[in-house]
């Protein structure tokens, strides 16, 4: 059974739960074989082990936790906690070509202030928390500087790694997941707009700010439509980050108009090139709109944040058969090993019936602990089946 | 010309130039400005506040009534001022130390606002010596801290702490938010009040000042 059908089936009035373990695939046991039985709620002997990395700051406070020293990044942490990924195409699907060039525009002992290569001036400060930068201006403000990006957008070749022609054979041969990106509709221009900004565009000039989701839309779709007919993606990952706890930063009804038609459009490109699985990163309250998003053919969520409103099970309760990745949150994994092992068995029951694959509701924070991170990891293979060999004797984790 | 009573439905639906047009008229009219801000401007930012925990509202529509609220509020604090009429409340509030993120913090200042307080905004990346410096040189009665991270909410006991120190503790009721933060969490470190949201955070400091 693939997407389509479980999709049907559900439309029938099939549970999900009843869904679980049906139909089995004739691949082999490979990550990408393994991805797709999860999410396709079929038998699988591992989950794949995925995860969603962490802040800057964890991995430096970890290191005097005993974490080792050689342990510096994403890639090495992966391979040292034993967590598996997947691959994602080199694409510039919408990206500013050329970007704005970065400016420094104020440094002092505390603070750096500089214009990034979106237009954005930002302020980190040198002493404090240095994951998120405070906004200060945002360059996009009205049509003439909208000029300014527009031209930046144009479709073309140059927006294809140089060597396409040699990576998507290789791709066709993976054994591993691969993904496509599939754009930003609202995320992308929030960034360069700013959020107060954008929320008062939605009233202030909807006109603008639909012609600039059209113009992204536009892109996106000349550009997946140069490498979707050379390889056959196993899902498209789109970034949005427009939910906050109490719901999303455009309404529902802006959504449903301007928002949903360009993923329809997206999407149904990408199912006739056989890529059944649309995700998208919204951190926040998604509830308000996940309609949206579905009517839109973006059928899985992440990172699903439980703490601020979006709770896995709530999800599927609500949407069965809606695909999830994320949803252990990460609130309860800092608060020590029972509370641990109470949101594993929360959650154990979801994994068991599929189209789930539970991992940090975000990155990785510096307030949990080593010990506590080890032993979220060891019950996440004990319990649910998660695959991935760590680097160290996980059977004395405890 | 608008009817006055038609100052609620331009806030409520974030017409500002109807709103200042009405508030305008209203007062060089004579209306009390006391009786405007009490019978029309507070009551619609209380139904927007509603209607964003009922999720009938968004951002946007929160946005651009508070700036209706604004605009018209603009015209009658002078008066207010200078009739004495004091606000529902002073309220310091800023993003605490080590944390730059202000758009939870912005969202609750613009509907306390609208609700009737005085706002003092410290701003981002706020240490507790500037909060309890702005409580004892402004005579706020509320402070609001706000975090975004995990890492940056311990700040919030720092600074209740140097509020008791300062001895301006029974002064101000303190109110903690921001995306971690959690009712278990404020009443840990010994927060009087917690809000998850904007509209939520006006209920709150009515409730812990004893008004509206």
């Amino acid at each position: 059974m693939d997407y389509e059908e479980i999709q049907a089936e559900i439309q029938r009035g099939v549970d999900a739960k009843q869904l679980a373990g049906k139909g089995v695939t004739n691949g082999g046991p490979t990550l990408r074989d393994r991805w797709r039985r999860t999410m396709f709620y079929q038998h699988v002997d591992r989950i794949p082990n995925f995860e969603f990395g962490y802040w800057a700051e964890t991995l430096n406070v970890w290191h005097a936790q005993g974490l080792p020293p050689e342990v510096t990044d994403e890639a090495s942490a992966y391979a040292y906690f034993g967590i598996e990924n997947w691959k994602t195409a080199p694409v510039n699907l919408m990206g500013l070509m050329p970007g704005f060039d970065h400016l420094v525009i104020h440094e002092d002992a505390d603070y750096v202030t500089y214009r990034n290569s979106e237009g954005t001036t930002e302020r980190i400060n040198k002493q404090g928390d240095k994951s998120i930068p405070q906004h200060l201006d945002f360059h996009l403000k009205d049509r003439a500087t909208w000029e300014e990006y527009r031209w930046r957008l144009k479709p073309g070749p140059e927006r294809l790694p140089a060597n396409w022609a040699e990576l998507a054979p290789a791709y066709n041969r993976r054994d591993y997941p691969l993904a496509v990106g599939m754009g930003s509709m609202i995320g992308v221009p929030r960034n360069w707009i700013g959020f107060h900004n954008i929320a008062m565009m939605v009233y202030d000039d909807p006109e603008l700010l639909e012609e600039i989701v059209e113009t992204l839309c536009t892109l996106v779709c000349d550009t997946l439509g140069r490498i979707l007919p050379d390889v056959e993606f196993d899902f498209a990952t789109g970034w949005e980050d427009i939910c906050f706890n109490s719901g999303p930063i455009v309404g529902v009804e802006f959504m449903r108009r301007v928002v949903t038609p360009r993923y329809q459009r997206i999407t149904n490109l990408l199912r006739k090139h056989g890529c059944q699985v649309a995700w998208t990163d919204t951190d926040g309250n998604i509830l308000p709109i996940v309609d949206g998003f579905l009517a839109g053919g973006v059928n899985c969520m992440f990172p699903v944040e439980v703490h601020a409103g979006s709770d896995p099970l709530e999800l599927r309760r609500r949407w069965p058969g809606i695909l999830m990745q994320g949803g252990v949150c990460k609130m309860r994994i800092a608060e020590g090993k029972a509370a641990i092992r109470a949101e594993m068995e929360r959650l154990r029951p979801l994994v068991k019936e599929g189209g789930f694959l539970p991992g940090f509701d975000h990155r990785v924070p510096s307030n949990i602990t080593l010990a506590d991170y080890r032993y979220y990891l060891k019950l996440k293979r004990d319990l649910f089946g998660a695959g991935g060999v760590p680097q160290y004797d996980e059977s004395k984790v405890g | 010309m608008s009817n006055i009573t038609e100052l609620y439905d331009a806030i409520l639906t974030g017409n500002h130039k109807k709103a200042v047009e009405i508030t305008d008229t209203a007062l060089k009219g004579g209306q009390d400005p006391k009786e405007l801000v009490d019978k029309y401007m507070i009551p619609a930012m209380d139904e927007v506040g509603r209607r964003f925990e009922a999720n009938e509202y968004f951002v946007p529509e929160l946005l651009i009534a508070a700036r209706a609220m604004k605009g018209a509020l603009n015209l009658v604090r002078p008066l207010l001022l200078a009739q004495k009429v004091a606000p529902a409340g002073r309220v310091v509030i800023g993003t605490v130390k080590g944390d730059l993120h202000d758009i939870g913090k912005n969202l609750v200042a613009a509907m306390l606002e609208g609700g009737g307080f005085e706002i003092i905004d410290l701003g981002v990346d706020v240490s507790a010596e500037k909060f309890v410096a702005a409580i004892k040189e402004k005579g706020a009665n509320v402070v609001c801290l706000s975090a975004l991270l995990t890492t940056t909410m311990p700040g919030m006991k720092d600074i209740i702490k140097a509020i008791e120190t300062a001895g301006a503790r029974k002064q101000v009721k303190v109110m903690v938010g921001g995306a971690p933060v959690t009712k278990q969490y404020a009443d840990q470190i010994g927060a009087d009040g917690f809000s998850d949201n904007a509209s939520g955070a006006v209920t709150e400091a009515r409730r812990l000042l004893g008004v509206g």
